[in-house]
């Protein structure tokens, strides 16, 4: 019995502590992981530091490539457009299919006002991929910064057929009906963009108005 | 053509191909621009009518750089007996932009250069080279921008002129429109002649975007107006060099422009100016009309 006892006795200790390491090996390396650091630093809003803790995975091997994307973005949110630039063509070299590359290209170049250049990122993507929306949606801005109206007319009504349950394509047709001097069809636009979210505000003034 | 005017037009020449190597390049643009004007002095005792004809080349690589050149051939005939004035002139421009986080915006820095030869029988006005350095500033939003630009005119055989140019522009109406406010500070360093002093001027452009679709398928209007004294004036932005010891006394402008989506941009204007002649206390105006044609590629 005794033998028995301490031999349960024994597994259970053996199983416990293996729990406890389990345990121990699902958290700690996860709450040290400089990854792990970097998201929980990044929603505290503290972006210098969520880059900061992933500057050893800077470098040139080919693995590095999710670390300056990751810094793009990082250094996008802290403003610094010029480094977010840099890191986003490092993470492309590395990478010459990323689509990601070329959409976080767009961002910092976007908030530069460079939209001819933030154009031709976004481009790229859509000559890859035909459709892509976040793609479709970054050529519209540029286009409207451009003040390209005919283009943002255009491209938000195909858009729009692509995307029908898809609020900011038709606010951007709206705009474009608007500009090019259609203010019924901004109406018809608008009435459409108020059936999808009620509450926006551009399209609830224009339609009073 | 001097020697001189042919080592910058062998230099505006090869700078003109060095983006052509890269012309493949989906980055650069190429924009061919030609111009004319002809313009009829009214009130002038020496002067009857002038008209010109100008070719322009714009190569730009995205935001960052942009080259431009430019050569012009014009004419004045005058109401005395005396040859016609022809003159030929060559500009360059680099501009180079630095997009910098620390002041939250785009610093241009340009560089420019203008040579200027006629027949001028005084002298007065033939051999003049422009150099210009100029520095300016904008905001991401590119809702304002500030500028200084100095410009060195040397009339080989009149004097050297100093030009400081002081730009302040800004937008309002959701951007479409740019007002737009230069001073010019002229200093002539040769003070012995009586024509020759320091001048100052101030010139008002004003630019509105028209909505697309408009009835006369426009893309803007501009108007300007220059009050005060502006006396061997360089606008590097349009390369425009008054290398008349005439004084120009107060301005009025107005333009249309047409852009089409396939690259053509066209420009209709008409100009008044009031000029002076100290030396024979001669006043007139001239009266002016303009085209520009330019397809971008």
């Amino acid at each position: 019995m005794k033998i028995i006892f301490y031999s349960i006795l024994g597994l259970s200790i053996i199983a416990l502590d293996s729990m406890v390491l389990k345990a121990a090996e699902l958290s700690a390396p996860a709450s040290n992981s400089p990854w792990q650091q970097s998201y929980i630093l990044e929603a505290k809003g503290e972006y210098e530091a969520a880059t900061d803790v992933l500057s050893d995975y800077l470098d040139n091997t080919k693995s590095s490539e999710m670390a300056w994307l990751r810094s793009g973005w990082l250094h996008y949110l802290q403003g610094d457009y010029n480094d977010a630039i840099n890191a986003y063509k490092t993470a492309w070299k590395k990478n010459k299919y990323s689509l990601d590359a070329r959409l976080g290209l767009t961002l910092p170049l976007m908030a530069q006002n460079r939209w001819k250049e933030a154009a031709r990122y976004a481009q790229q993507v859509i000559d890859i991929t035909n459709w892509h929306y976040t793609a479709n949606l970054r050529l519209l801005a540029c286009h409207q910064g451009l003040k390209n109206w005919r283009d943002v007319n255009k491209i938000a009504k195909r858009l729009s057929t692509r995307y029908p349950s898809e609020t900011i394509p038709l606010v951007y047709l709206a705009r474009a009906r608007n500009m090019l001097g259609d203010v019924d069809g901004a109406v018809t636009a608008y009435r459409q963009v108020l059936i999808r979210e009620p509450g926006n505000i551009e399209a609830g003034q224009f339609v009073v108005n | 053509m001097n020697n001189q005017q042919k080592t910058a037009s062998a230099l505006l020449l090869s700078t003109a191909l060095l983006p052509l190597a890269s012309m493949a390049e989906e980055n650069w643009n190429t924009t061919i621009n030609y111009q004319a004007d002809y313009g009829s002095y009214d009130g002038s005792q020496l002067r009857d009518d002038h008209s010109s004809q100008g070719i322009g080349l714009q190569f730009n690589y995205l935001d960052q750089l942009e080259l431009k050149l430019y050569g012009n051939k014009s004419e004045v005939s005058y109401n005395v007996t005396s040859e016609n004035l022809e003159q030929d002139e060559y500009a360059a421009r680099a501009n180079y932009t630095i997009f910098s986080d620390s002041l939250s915006g785009r610093v241009g820095l340009g560089l420019y250069f203008h040579t200027v030869d006629n027949n001028d029988v005084t002298g007065q006005t033939d051999a003049v080279d422009i150099w210009a350095s100029s520095i300016s500033y904008s905001p991401w939003d590119q809702q304002y921008k500030v500028g200084l630009e100095y410009a060195q005119s040397d009339y080989s055989n009149l004097s050297e002129v100093h030009q400081l140019t002081t730009t302040v522009s800004f937008a309002f109406n959701d951007q479409y429109d740019w007002l737009n406010l230069r001073g010019y500070f002229i200093s002539p360093q040769e003070e012995d002649m009586a024509e020759l002093e320091d001048r100052q001027a101030l010139e008002v452009t004003w630019q509105h975007w028209v909505q697309p679709d408009n009835w006369l398928g426009l893309d803007s209007v501009t108007l300007s107006a220059m009050g005060g004294e502006r006396q061997f004036a360089v606008n590097s932005d349009i390369h425009l060099v008054m290398n008349l010891v005439d004084v120009e006394k107060q301005r009025y402008g107005a333009g249309l422009n047409w852009k089409t989506a396939n690259g053509w941009q066209t420009s209709l204007g008409i100009s008044y100016t009031e000029f002076e002649n100290e030396s024979i206390n001669d006043s007139y105006n001239d009266q002016l009309v303009y085209i520009s044609v330019g397809k971008r590629f």
